[in-house]
């Protein structure tokens, strides 16, 4: 029987919260089962880029899951539930008004910064292990920034990045009060997941590309365009590519730029879409 | 000795640009056809029959990857095992930029053994071989996007 959690690892410093998740599920542990760290020394990032956060600043938690009949091609819908959940969770938790999160293409929480520009406020990274063609397990971390102030966020991340302690106009982060919530969004959704129905409306819904010129760092290079929304289905960002007008769909990639446009036909960009 | 026709430099020139776009690249060929020429160049371990490979990405509408995978590798010839990718997804071979390999060509791999990873979404997936052998060949290049069911490795049983 399915438990959101089963097992919770408390650590106040550790390497990386999906490591030890990764760990107890190689050693038969069963799902659900999450690990919770004061402090990463060595978060894990895409392509080996780390995650970094003062101690206590942000809510860092590894979720391991078994997954029994979900096709490998729709694991990435873990991710999105993970994320999903953390958006409803902290929009509450931290008293923001509704739709001030959103989701940048495909998992990552984001806020409206100024000029346009999306502000990151949480990540998402997931591993999985196949076993042919079925997916065994799989390891999803989330890492949100809780109880930055401004002048605690890193140079390279200014303008790019906020807090929920920013968002909500100075707000205490409450982070097991956050971890509560989002357990408790995250478990029907996982039930759902594993019964073969998934939020595509809601997932799609909230993806805050989705009419603006975006560039995508993909294999074979940077693509641009206006994002038309997403595929639910194969998770693809769906673009129409400047170069040659012609429509796209991405599966793999990383949108490094986003930003309002002016659409024929529409005042004031599509803010808040 | 005579110089070479002009053309004819400029044809050599262009041949050794091409090869240095198909190495850098995950493509199996590239066809290039200017005025009355047309010029291919195609990866050993692309054999026939190759698909015409577009540079471009493909179009939205039918499940399509990013960009162009590389043509599905022509069987092995010598009856090797394929292991084969069970999603579409960009390819790496090492666990991180910089690290080992997870296989080799001439090393073995034991059945169950990560061989390589598939991201899709930001979902890591770890590959697995479904045999024991030796690895013969190494069918797709890091960084490349991989459609589903197409031959990562090729394994010599054991």
């Amino acid at each position: 029987m399915t438990r959101v959690p089963a097992r919770v690892e408390r650590l106040a410093s550790v390497d990386s919260t999906q490591r030890v998740v990764r760990e107890l599920l190689d050693a038969g542990e069963p799902e659900v089962v999450l690990a919770v760290a004061d402090h990463q020394t060595a978060g894990r990032g895409r392509h080996g880029r780390t995650w970094v956060a003062p101690p206590g600043s942000a809510l860092l938690v590894s979720a391991g899951f078994r997954p029994d009949g979900l096709a490998p091609r729709h694991g990435w819908r873990l991710g999105a539930i993970v994320a999903l959940a953390m958006l409803d969770a902290a929009e509450e938790v931290a008293g923001l008004r509704d739709g001030t999160l959103a989701l940048k293409w495909p998992n990552d929480l984001v806020a409206d910064g100024p000029d346009g520009r999306l502000l990151k406020v949480a990540g998402v990274l997931g591993e999985s292990i196949l076993d042919g063609d079925r997916l065994s397990a799989a390891v999803v971390g989330i890492g949100v920034n809780g109880s930055w102030r401004e002048a605690e966020i890193p140079a390279d991340l200014a303008g790019s990045v906020t807090s929920l302690h920013l968002l909500s106009g100075g707000r205490p982060f409450e982070r097991d009060a956050l971890l509560e919530a989002w357990l408790a969004r995250l478990e029907p959704r996982y039930l759902a997941l594993r019964s073969g129905r998934f939020d595509a409306g809601g997932w799609s819904a909230r993806q805050r590309t989705t009419g603006r010129r975006v560039e995508v760092a993909t294999a074979s290079g940077t693509v641009a365009g206006i994002a038309r929304g997403v595929d639910p289905e194969s998770g693809d960002l769906l673009l129409i590519d400047e170069t040659d007008g012609a429509a796209r769909a991405i599966g793999s990639g990383e949108v490094v730029r986003c930003r309002l446009v002016e659409l024929p036909g529409r005042r004031g960009g599509v803010a808040g879409a | 000795m005579s110089e070479p026709a002009p053309e004819l430099v400029r044809l050599i020139a262009l041949v050794d640009r091409l090869e240095g776009l198909l190495d850098a690249s995950s493509l199996a060929e590239i066809e290039i056809e200017a005025g009355g020429t047309t010029l291919t160049l195609r990866r050993p371990s692309a054999l026939a029959p190759a698909a015409p490979a577009p540079v471009a990405v493909a179009p939205a509408g039918a499940a399509a990857p990013s960009r162009a995978p590389t043509p599905p590798a022509a069987p092995a010839p010598t009856g090797f095992h394929a292991v084969t990718a069970p999603l579409t997804g960009v390819y790496y071979g090492a666990p991180s930029p910089g690290a080992a390999p997870y296989v080799t060509v001439g090393g073995h791999v034991s059945a169950g053994q990560v061989i390589g990873l598939i991201e899709a979404m930001k979902l890591f997936n770890e590959i697995k071989s479904d045999v024991s052998g030796t690895v013969r060949r190494i069918a797709v290049e890091n960084g490349a996007l991989v459609k589903g069911k197409q031959t990562l490795i090729e394994v010599e049983p054991s």
